[in-house]
């Protein structure tokens, strides 16, 4: 095959990302890319590319094993070399070993505890999710993350609804543009999303819909999880 | 724009530190993109143990080829999930179990629902791909995210979509082509 041909090199590398690539083809094209800087740099860009479907998956939470397994593999690979295991090395750096395990184990354990779980996720449909609102398990705030580009409009706002079984709409408050944000949720949104099987967004003026209800169109509607 | 995602910089530095061996620095790696790598790997094993070896030998080979991330590559979330899924496609041989995938991709879907498809434009334009994929085809779209997400090889997607594998080698093809002239334009 011609490899010098960069649109060959560039079918290569994106069948390679995608994954259509298969059997020899795959392992030359693997080979190739060891020696080319042409075909790497192709590799690269096409992986950057498409990890923006990855970006938009809907993180998963490792069982605790996991983790545990994946440590004592990677301290029985270093035991094989003359050198101490690098726990060991890094513990005794630390000074106290038990402490500093207890402090990655901490850190671990109090990441799944602060873990949050979806109530929706927005978007223009599957493959672009915008909004990802979440909630602690007591049901105090929601927190309302920018997962996907937003388009922000001049002079028009996005704002989050919980739309009760057989109620009118209630406003969860106007949607971030970036980052991510917790909203304290008063008494009354919270009754709304306790007995709510869907969430909309509409598009309001600035500020937010003048009426309590939505006035704009609605562009996203979400089924409330779990 | 954010994307609530770790972000690219202290991934760079948390890389840094694993490839000077600092142990803590793994630790908190592993907090910041396990989930997300998971995700990824479970969408085409569908089996968490095994998605979960894969998660596994992904950070053993982080720890030992840390030196290895380009810096002037960039994009350390794109490098690890291309490991991630490097890595499961080279566990799919042969190994995965026979789904009716329709029915798999369908318990897949997140719930979502487009009200009116003509607010889609005001609703958010996508990253560079994301944009372009919109531009594609409804069934040539399909082919490149069943093949990405769902690791599927042309036959798997011929079947998935009752097309004939000629129809959908030419479909991956062409749409790649587009992305690259939309991406580029």
């Amino acid at each position: 095959m011609n490899y010098d041909s960069p649109e060959l090199l560039d079918r290569l590398a994106a069948e390679y990302v995608l994954g259509t690539l298969r059997g020899p083809a795959r392992a030359r094209f693997a080979r190739l890319c060891a020696a080319s800087t042409a075909a790497r740099q192709a590799l690269h860009r096409w992986e950057d590319d498409f990890s923006a479907l990855s970006r938009a998956l809907e993180p998963v939470q490792p069982s605790a094993r996991v983790w545990l397994d994946l440590r004592r593999r990677i301290d029985a690979g270093g035991a094989r070399s003359p050198r101490p295991s690098f726990w060991r090395r890094w513990s005794l750096a630390a000074a106290a070993s038990l402490a500093a395990v207890a402090l990655i184990v901490g850190l671990l354990v109090h990441e799944q505890r602060v873990s949050l779980q979806a109530v929706a996720v927005l978007g223009s449909d599957a493959a672009h999710p915008v909004w990802r609102v979440e909630r602690a398990k007591e049901l105090t705030a929601l927190t309302i993350r920018v997962v996907g580009p937003v388009r922000a409009a001049p002079e028009k706002a996005y704002e989050l609804w919980a739309l009760p079984r057989g109620g009118k709409p209630v406003s969860l408050g106007l949607l971030p543009l970036g980052g991510r944000l917790e909203r304290p949720l008063t008494e009354v949104q919270r009754a709304a999303l306790l007995t709510a099987d869907k969430l909309a967004v509409s598009i309001e003026p600035a500020g937010g819909s003048p009426t309590g209800s939505p006035t704009g169109p609605v562009v996203m509607v979400g089924s409330v999880l779990g | 724009m954010n994307s609530g995602k770790p972000d690219s910089a202290e991934l760079e530095v948390l890389l840094a530190r694993c490839a000077a061996k600092d142990a803590a620095a793994l630790a908190t790696l592993y907090v910041r993109v396990a989930p997300v790598l998971l995700a990824v790997v479970m969408r085409m094993l569908r089996r968490r143990d095994l998605a979960e070896d894969v998660l596994q030998d992904v950070f053993v080979k982080v720890w030992q080829q840390a030196s290895q991330f380009d810096h002037i590559r960039g994009r350390p979330l794109a490098w690890l999930v291309s490991i991630a899924r490097y890595r499961a496609i080279d566990l799919q041989r042969g190994s995965r179990p026979t789904l009716v995938l329709s029915d798999a991709e369908a318990a897949l879907e997140p719930q979502l629902q487009v009200a009116d498809p003509a607010e889609r434009a005001d609703a958010g334009m996508g990253s560079a791909l994301l944009r372009c994929l919109e531009l594609i085809g409804a069934p040539q779209r399909r082919c490149l995210v069943l093949a990405y997400e769902q690791g599927l090889t042309h036959h798997e997607i011929a079947r998935t979509l009752g097309e004939s594998l000629g129809t959908v080698k030419s479909w991956v093809r062409r749409s790649l082509l587009s992305l690259r002239r939309c991406m580029e334009s």
